[in-house]
């Protein structure tokens, strides 16, 4: 019975967290291509609830899977208090993120659910941490940013020597576009299909997923061919810079959809991750066995992203999209998919990633190439900030909660 | 909008080039404004001079407005591709140039009477000259521009240098025309009142001084976007 409402409560702990997610989140995503007018407020949102959706169940597992049994060492804790420990990891990251939120602090989900995974842990015993994974999770949140801005750096840079520089540049970009397509269209599969489809029964292996990657990596690489071709430009525009800016409007919508695929495989763990180890004890599952994430729990996440999305997350969109006009298509462009890249990569690695922090990270790397007319760098300080404010809080708020629930439901 | 911690929203900044163009654009509407309204004081029409008086006054607090905003949304910590101060210096020598236009106009307006016909070509060709180095100048910073939206192509650099050489010649001729102008005003000294002397050798200098300005702007120009 007690298990039961457990159960229950987390469930809904965590549905709150991933609509959060959802809510906040999206706008990472999709508000440059509302604010340049790539896409309207309802195709942002429903190419958002799709990717979001898709990347939460097709990759979602190996985040989860670190925050549900990376961080905290099961065996040698009673489940019982296992469970009250992640329950009260919930609504403490909850409750964390949503005062953060309230007070418009830059914090991330990712760093709020960590500290509160550990918080719980460390009342009962300091040695139960996995050091080791904290350790790792520490460097990617140093890594993701500073990769996404070395990506974002280098694939502006492409974009400059190949299609900027050309007397046509937007006949030069029909011919590059392609290969970035591919580029993103076989990451994008492979993340899907290496290690990916266990519980479906479908287990590739590299190199079979790595071909058929590449064989739908060519697919789009054709339809996105075709459908360039047919682009035709504003004669009425002179100015052949913003002619590219124009042409390049399009394909954002295709960076857009993957930040929104590769939050979606990162973030749903953060609201998944302390469930899936409560599921676990409430089935009975042998402890510290490896058996898969169960699918419905990811399909939950999901759900309460897309429901995040369509009840608030349009309104964030909005308010970011009005500001954010200052990164131009093509900017847009090598940030988002320097973003999606990064995160979908450390999603692989299992690695919970802040997707906010790494956007900002890809921007400035756009702005280290002398890509961007000012950017304002006090936000580095701010991130840093919260980064330093988000884990001891983050753990107290657990450690306070986990004592209080001990004390209700196991006495 | 509170409920948002997206930090991507404090990242970004509206590009202070734009404004600059902006602010450019309205120097040189000035200029023409005030060049137009030249010959309605040659004319004698100073009622109509002094209509145009006020809408270059309004120009002029408009160029104000948007020197200011540029400014108050650059506090340190802002990163752009180039030189920040350089940068601000480059808004100060066009705010001068506007000022000057002003001070034109306002000198102009403080003793209506007759120019002599013989300085009356040599007056418009110095007018021309200012207004040329301001149109330069507005090409010039529209050039700057293009160097950012492409993010600093060789091409585009070479350009904007291209134009902002020119600068400099315009900015010779009129020296020339003033020399030669200051030293026909004073062969006139016996002809002339001593205020019209005084108000017609200052009139020259206040003109001259438009082009020196505009050749500044382009230096900082030509500064900003050095590798």
């Amino acid at each position: 019975m007690l298990l039961e409402l457990v159960l229950i409560l987390a469930i809904l702990a965590s549905l709150y967290m991933s609509w959060n997610i959802g809510a906040n989140d999206v706008a990472n995503s999709m508000g440059t291509s509302v604010g340049s007018g790539a896409l309207t407020l309802k195709r942002a949102i429903l190419v958002a609830i799709t990717f979001e959706f898709l990347g939460a169940v097709l990759v979602g597992k190996h985040v989860t899977n670190t925050i549900a049994k990376g961080i905290v060492n099961p065996i040698y804790i009673d489940p019982h208090v296992l469970m009250v420990g992640m329950f009260g990891a919930l609504i403490a990251g909850g409750l964390w993120v949503t005062i953060a939120t309230y007070l418009r602090l830059p914090v991330s989900t990712t760093q709020s659910i960590v500290g509160a995974v550990m918080g719980f842990a460390m009342i009962i015993n300091v040695d139960l941490i996995h050091w080791d994974v904290v350790g790792d999770i520490a460097a990617s949140w140093v890594v993701s940013p500073l990769l996404g801005a070395l990506m974002a750096y280098i694939f502006f840079m492409i974009l400059k020597k190949f299609i900027f520089s050309k007397d046509d540049p937007i006949k030069e970009a029909k011919i590059v576009m392609p290969f970035f397509i591919f580029l993103t269209a076989a990451l994008i599969a492979m993340s899907i299909l290496f290690k990916g489809l266990k519980n479906i029964g479908l287990d590739l292996g590299l190199w079979n997923s790595l071909l058929v990657s590449i064989i739908v990596g060519i697919i789009s690489m054709a339809i996105g061919y075709a459908l360039l071709l047919r682009y035709k430009e504003n004669l009425m525009e002179k100015d052949k810079y913003k002619k590219l800016e124009n042409f390049f409007i399009y394909l954002q919508v295709m960076t857009a959809a993957s930040v929104a695929f590769a939050h979606g495989a990162n973030d749903v763990a953060n609201s998944v991750g302390p469930l899936v180890a409560i599921v676990d004890i409430y089935n009975g599952v042998p402890i510290g066995s490896h058996v898969t994430i169960p699918l419905w729990v990811l399909v939950l996440g999901g759900f309460g992203i897309v429901i995040g999305i369509s009840t608030w997350g349009y309104k964030v969109i909005e308010t970011i999209g009005k500001r954010i006009t200052e990164i131009t298509p093509t900017r847009g462009f090598a940030a988002e998919l320097a973003t999606a890249f990064t995160v979908l990569v450390f999603s692989k690695l299992g690695m919970p990633v802040s997707t906010s922090q790494v956007i900002v990270g890809s921007v400035m790397g756009v702005g280290l190439a002398r890509g961007i007319a000012s950017v304002d760098y006090r936000v580095i300080k701010n991130i840093l900030l919260s980064w330093v404010f988000t884990l001891p809080v983050a753990m107290a708020f657990s450690a306070g909660i986990f004592l209080l629930f001990r004390y209700i439901f196991l006495g | 909008m509170k409920f948002i911690r997206t930090p991507i929203i404090d990242t970004l900044r509206k590009s202070p080039f734009e404004a600059l163009i902006d602010h450019s654009k309205i120097i040189e509407e000035a200029a023409q404004t005030l060049k137009d309204a030249f010959e309605d004081y040659l004319k004698g029409n100073y009622e109509d001079f002094e209509k145009v008086k006020k809408v270059i006054e309004d120009m002029e607090l408009k160029a104000d407005y948007i020197k200011s905003n540029i400014r108050n949304h650059l506090p340190k910590g802002v990163w752009m591709p180039v030189d920040r101060g350089v940068f601000l210096s480059l808004i100060s020598e066009m705010d001068k140039v506007v000022d000057l236009i002003q001070d034109v106009t306002e000198w102009l307006s403080l003793r209506e009477k007759p120019i002599p016909k013989e300085l009356e070509e040599p007056f418009r060709e110095l007018f021309e000259k200012a207004l040329k180095s301001i149109q330069i100048l507005g090409k010039a910073i529209n050039a700057l521009n293009l160097v950012i939206e492409s993010s600093f192509l060789e091409k585009e650099r070479e350009n904007a240098k291209r134009i902002v050489h020119r600068l400099h010649n315009v900015e010779h001729e009129s020296d020339i025309i003033e020399r030669k102008l200051t030293r026909e005003i004073f062969s006139l000294e016996d002809k002339i009142s001593p205020a019209a002397l005084f108000h017609l050798t200052k009139l020259v200098f206040l003109l001259g001084d438009i082009a020196n300005h505009a050749e500044n702007a382009g230096d900082r120009i030509r500064a900003l976007i050095a590798r």
